[in-house]
C-alpha cells in the first residue's frame, strides 16, 4: 500500500455486515475501499457466529419466549414494526437468489421444540402465541409423532411444537468471503492487515491513518462490529456503546447420526439448549450459557462450558457422549447499549460522512436490506449514486470434488489432476480445492480451512495439516516457517533441524 | 488408469497392509493393489527413524524406515501394484471402491478388500482441552513427522500431555535437537507406553514425567505462551488448588489412538466399541464377507511385528477368498473380556482352529494368572496395558472345551487373594 490512497468510500470491518455494505456499493459506480485490520475475510465474530437468518420461525420464537413470559397475558415481546424485524422480512426473501448468485451453501432446517412436563408445556405454549404473532405456522407434536421424527430424543418428551417452514442459514464466513469476492470482481478495493489507527475530518470527507498509510475518503462506513464504538470514537462522533457476549459451541462427529432436524428444549430462565445440523452434517450444540465479556478477543474455552453444552445436549439426545466431540469454540456476540434489541444503521449525528453500522450480534439475517439501507443513506447524504451496467452479480465458489456428480468430477481432474489428489481425508478436500482457495486470498492454515473445509473434520488436521502448509508454503513462494496459522505471530513451525543445537551440536 | 480385473485391493500401504499384500501374493494370486494415500509406501513408518523395530519379526533391531524397507522391496520383488496418492473415498459392502488420484476419479471391484487404514491421534480438539486455540498444538505424530521428514523444529520449550510411546520418543527426540522438554503429563498413574520408551526415553534423558496430572488451560493468543496444569483425583478430575503454571511454545499431543474406520463405517462393517475397530473372526474376516482386516485399523498394537503377523493372516485368508474357497465354517466362539480384560482380538473365532489371540489388560497387575475360559490358564508375573499379551490356542487345549458352549470367558486373576 503506498503512503497516500483515496477512495469515495471506506469500509473498516470485513464482516459479514461490512462485506455485504461492499457488494451492495460494487452496484454503483463508486470507488470503494474495504478495510481489514486481520488477515482474512470474516475471522472476528463471523466465524463463530451460528449463521441462522432469522424472520419469524421457531428458533427466532424461542429467544423471545422468556422475554414475554413476564409481559401481560396475551402480548409477546415480538415487535412487528421494529425496523429489524422488518429488515429481517425484508432480507430472508433475498438469500435464496443471493446464495445462488454467488454459490454459497444454504441449508434448509426443519425445527421441533420439545416439552418435558407441564412447566415446558406452558412455555411451548408462549411459543406458539409468539409464532402466530410472527405469522410462522406451527403443528402440535404429541410423543409418537416427535419420537417418529426423531427417533433419538429422550423418551421422557410428552409433545413438541414442528415449524412448518424451514430454519434458513449459511456459514457466515463462506457468505462474507463470497460477498468480498463479488464486490472485488465488481471493482472493490480490499485491504486486509489494514487497521485503523486514526481518523481525522478533512474537508468535508476524513484522512484515516493505518498501520499501512494513509486513505483520503469522502465517506466512512463503521462496520467494525466489536470496535464499532472506539472506531466511532477516533473520527470524535461516538455516541453508543457495545457490549459483548460469549458463549461456547461444541461440534460432533458426523458419524453421530442421531438428529434429522433443529431440536430444541422449551426456554428456561438463562438456558437456550438448541441441537442443530450444521451444512456440512455435524450436529453442533448451542446449550451453553451467555457470558458478559469485556474483550472481544477473549474466546477461551473452559471444561465447565464443554461439560455443560454435552449435558444440554443428552438432555435431548440422551446417547450423545463427549466421545463424540471434535472441536469446540467460543462465539462473542454485540449488542449496542443504546437499544440492544436493534441495529445501529445511521449516519452519525456528529459528521454527517461517517455512517455506523453496527449490527446486533454478527447478524448476517438483515444484511441484505441494511446494506441496501446504508447505500440509501450515502446517497442521502451526497453520494452519486451511478448504476454500473456491467454489474455482475455471479460468483463461482471453489468446486468440491466431494459433491461433484462422478462424470464432472472426472472431468475437473482431467483438466487440473490436482482436483483427484484428496488432502484431507475427513473432508474430503482436494489439493486442487486448496490452490484454489489460496489463489482466492487465503493465506494462513485457517483461510484455506474456512475456505475448503480442510482441517475441520474429526481428525482436526492430524493428516493433512503438514499437507496443508507445504501447500501454503509452495503457492506462496514462502518458507514452511512463515506460515501461520491464523495471521500475526501464530508461526506454526518456529524453527528448522539443527536450530537449536548452537555451536556444541550437530553441524 | 488401472486394470479392473483386481484380485485383492489393499487398503493402505503402511505394515499391515504390505504384509497383507506380499502374502496375498505368496499364495499365488497374480492381482493385488495396494491403495495408499501418501507419497510413498511404508506408512508411518518412514518418520519412525528411531529404533527397536522387527526384534520380534526379523530378531533384529532395526529402525522404522529399515523394517518398511525390507517388506517395500518384497513387495517389488513379487511384482505388487501400487497406487500412490490415491484415496480412497468410498467403500461398500459388495466390494466396491471408488478411488481418486491425480489420473482421475474411478470404481474398482476386487474380489477381497484387506482394510489396513492404521490409526489416527487424537486431536486436542476432540479431548476437549480448554483455553485458547493458539498455534503450536501437535498431536504427537504431527510433530514427527515435521522433525523427521520435513526437518522442522515445533518450537523450542515443550510440554507434552500424555506418555503414549509416539511422545516419549518425540519428547526424546526433540531434546536431542535442542529443544526443552519442560514435562511429561500423564493422567494415569502410570506411564502410558512401553517399559522401554520410559527407559531409553524419559530416564536416559532426564525428561521429567509428572503422573497424575493433566493440561487445564492452554494459553496464549497467536502462539502457545504457557499451559497450566494440574493434578488430577482417581476419576481423573483437577484437583482444586493443585494448578501451576508452565512456560511453552509448544504443546505436544500424545493422549491415544483411534483405529482409522471412516470407510469401515461407510460399508455398515461391524464395529468392536472397544477396539473402535471391525469386529474379525480367526480369518481377521469383517462382518462384511470378503473385506478382511488388519492391523491398528483393527486395534492399536504396540508393536509393529505383531502388524505384520495380522496382516499376513488378513492376507492368507483375503487369497484364499479371492480364489473362490469358501471359508470353512465351523461352530463360531465368541470371546469375552472378562476381570481385567480390555479387549480380545479376534472377536469371534472357530472352534477346534489353533489361534493367536491378542489380549490387552485394562489395568497393570503383579502375579496374575490369565484364563481363557476351560481351556488355558497361564501364570504371569506382570501385566500392563501397554503390553499386550499373546496367547496361543492349540487344537489339543480346544479338546477340553465341552460341547454347546459358544463363549469364552477371558479373565486376568490375581495370585494373590
Amino acid at each position: 500500500m503506498g503512503n497516500l490512497l483515496e477512495t469515495q468510500v471506506l469500509i473498516i470491518g470485513a464482516g459479514t455486515t461490512g462485506t455485504a455494505i461492499a457488494r451492495e456499493l460494487s452496484k454503483y459506480k463508486v470507488d470503494t475501499i474495504l478495510l481489514e485490520s486481520r488477515e482474512d475475510i470474516g475471522m472476528g465474530e463471523t466465524k463463530a457466529s451460528h449463521g441462522f437468518i432469522y424472520s419469524g420461525g421457531l428458533t427466532a420464537a424461542g429467544s423471545l419466549v422468556m422475554k414475554s413470559v413476564m409481559l401481560p397475558s396475551g402480548q409477546t415481546a415480538f415487535n412487528p414494526r421494529s425496523r429489524k424485524t422488518q429488515m429481517e422480512h425484508e432480507s430472508i426473501k433475498e438469500f435464496p437468489s443471493l446464495a445462488k448468485e454467488m454459490e454459497v451453501g444454504l441449508s434448509h432446517d426443519r425445527r421441533l421444540m420439545l416439552a418435558r412436563d407441564e412447566g415446558d408445556l406452558k412455555m411451548l405454549k408462549v411459543a406458539e402465541r409468539i409464532c402466530g404473532d410472527m405469522g410462522t405456522k406451527i403443528t402440535w407434536l404429541d410423543r409418537e409423532g416427535i419420537l417418529e421424527r426423531e427417533p433419538w430424543v429422550t423418551k421422557d418428551v410428552i409433545a413438541g411444537i414442528a415449524d412448518e417452514g424451514y430454519q434458513l442459514s449459511v456459514y457466515p464466513w463462506d457468505w462474507a468471503i463470497a460477498l468480498a469476492e463479488n464486490a472485488r470482481q465488481n471493482g472493490l478495493r480490499l485491504l486486509l492487515l489494514t487497521e485503523v489507527i486514526g481518523i481525522k475530518p478533512l474537508g468535508g470527507g476524513f484522512m484515516v491513518y493505518t498501520n499501512r498509510g494513509s486513505i483520503r475518503t469522502e465517506f466512512i462506513i463503521n462496520a467494525a462490529g466489536p470496535y464499532a464504538d472506539k472506531v466511532a470514537k477516533m473520527a470524535g462522533v461516538c455516541d453508543f456503546g457495545l457490549t459483548c457476549t460469549r458463549s461456547q459451541m461444541v461440534i460432533l462427529d458426523k458419524r453421530v447420526n442421531l438428529l434429522n432436524q433443529s431440536v430444541s428444549l422449551a426456554p428456561k430462565p438463562g438456558k437456550v439448549r438448541t441441537l442443530r445440523k450444521t451444512i456440512s452434517g455435524n450436529i453442533q450444540t448451542i446449550c451453553s450459557e451467555y457470558y458478559p465479556v469485556s474483550d472481544p478477543e477473549d474466546t477461551t474455552t473452559l471444561m465447565n462450558w464443554t461439560d455443560q453444552s454435552i449435558a444440554g445436549a443428552q438432555e435431548m439426545i440422551p446417547s450423545i457422549s463427549k466421545k463424540d466431540i471434535i472441536t469446540s469454540y467460543v462465539g462473542v456476540r454485540v449488542f449496542n447499549t443504546r437499544d440492544p434489541e436493534e441495529d445501529i444503521l445511521e449516519v452519525s449525528k456528529g459528521n454527517p460522512r461517517f455512517l455506523n453500522a453496527a449490527i446486533r450480534l454478527p447478524g448476517v439475517s438483515v444484511t441484505p436490506a441494511a446494506a441496501r439501507h446504508i447505500v440509501n443513506l450515502l446517497g442521502n447524504q451526497g453520494l452519486e449514486l451511478a448504476t454500473k451496467t456491467d454489474f455482475n452479480p455471479h460468483r463461482k465458489r471453489i468446486p468440491k470434488v466431494s459433491e461433484l456428480p462422478d462424470e464432472e468430477r472426472r472431468k475437473l481432474i482431467a483438466q487440473d489432476p490436482r482436483y483427484g489428489h484428496i488432502v484431507c481425508r475427513c473432508e474430503e478436500v482436494s489439493e486442487g480445492e486448496i490452490v484454489e482457495a489460496i489463489r482466492r486470498g487465503a493465506r494462513t492454515v485457517a483461510g484455506v480451512k474456512y475456505r475448503t473445509r480442510a482441517g475441520m473434520g474429526r481428525c482436526q488436521r492430524g493428516f493433512c495439516g503438514p499437507r496443508v502448509l507445504e501447500i501454503l508454503a509452495r503457492e506462496l513462494d514462502i518458507p514452511m516457517r512463515k506460515v501461520t496459522q491464523m495471521g500475526g505471530l501464530s508461526r506454526v513451525l518456529l524453527y528448522r533441524s539443527k536450530d537449536l543445537l548452537g555451536s556444541g551440536g550437530l553441524t | 488408469m488401472i486394470s479392473q480385473d483386481i484380485d485383492v485391493a489393499v487398503i493402505g500401504g503402511g505394515p499391515a497392509g504390505l504384509a497383507a499384500a506380499i502374502k496375498v501374493k505368496e499364495v499365488g494370486l497374480d492381482k493385488v493393489v495396494i491403495i495408499e494415500r501418501g507419497e510413498y509406501l511404508g506408512g508411518l513408518l518412514d518418520q519412525c527413524i528411531h529404533n527397536g523395530f522387527g526384534l520380534f519379526y526379523f530378531n533384529e533391531d532395526l529402525t522404522g524406515p529399515e523394517y518398511g524397507q525390507r517388506f517395500i522391496e518384497k513387495a517389488n520383488d513379487l511384482g505388487v501394484e501400487s497406487l500412490l496418492k490415491t484415496m480412497v473415498v468410498r467403500l461398500l459392502p459388495d466390494r466396491k471402491i471408488a478411488i481418486s488420484n491425480d489420473k482421475g476419479f474411478t470404481y474398482l471391484s476386487p474380489k477381497a478388500i484387506i482394510l489396513a487404514m492404521g490409526c489416527r491421534e487424537r486431536s486436542r480438539e476432540s479431548l476437549s482441552i480448554p483455553g485458547t486455540r493458539p498455534a503450536g498444538i501437535f498431536t504427537a505424530g504431527t510433530a514427527q513427522r515435521y522433525v523427521n521428514i520435513e526437518g522442522y523444529i515445533p518450537g523450542r520449550e515443550v510440554v507434552v500431555l500424555g506418555s503414549g510411546d509416539v511422545g516419549m520418543i518425540m519428547a526424546r527426540r526433540l531434546t536431542l535437537e535442542g529443544v526443552k522438554v519442560k514435562a511429561i503429563v500423564e493422567v494415569l498413574p502410570y506411564v502410558g507406553g512401553l517399559i522401554r520408551n520410559e527407559v531409553q526415553c524419559l530416564h536416559d534423558f532426564d525428561i521429567p514425567i509428572l503422573l497424575q496430572h493433566t493440561v487445564t488451560e492452554i494459553r496464549g493468543q497467536e502462539r502457545v505462551e504457557a499451559v497450566t496444569i494440574a493434578k488430577v483425583d482417581k476419576d481423573w478430575n483437577p484437583i482444586a488448588g493443585t494448578e501451576r503454571m508452565i512456560q511453552c511454545d509448544t504443546l505436544l499431543v500424545s493422549a491415544g489412538l483411534i483405529p482409522e474406520n471412516e470407510l469401515s463405517r461407510m460399508a455398515g462393517i461391524a464395529l468392536d466399541p472397544v477396539t473402535q475397530g471391525p469386529v474379525v473372526d480367526e480369518n481377521m474376516q469383517s462382518s462384511a464377507a470378503g473385506i478382511f482386516a488388519a492391523g491398528n485399523v483393527v486395534h492399536v498394537n504396540d508393536l509393529v511385528d505383531n502388524v505384520s503377523w495380522e496382516g499376513e493372516a488378513a492376507g492368507a485368508s483375503a487369497a484364499k477368498f479371492a480364489l473362490g474357497k469358501a471359508m470353512v465354517k465351523k461352530v463360531r466362539i465368541r470371546l469375552k473380556a472378562g476381570e481385567n480384560i480390555r479387549y480380545i482380538v479376534p472377536q469371534t473365532i472357530a472352534r477346534g482352529e489353533e489361534i493367536v489371540l491378542s489380549v490387552r489388560v485394562k489395568e497393570p497387575a503383579e502375579h496374575v494368572r490369565l484364563n481363557v475360559g476351560e481351556l488355558r490358564s497361564q501364570g504371569m508375573r506382570a501385566v500392563k496395558p501397554s503390553e499386550m499379551v499373546k496367547v496361543s490356542l492349540s487344537s489339543k487345549e480346544w479338546e477340553k472345551m465341552g460341547s454347546g458352549v459358544d463363549e469364552l470367558l477371558v479373565t486376568c486373576e490375581s495370585r494373590r487373594g
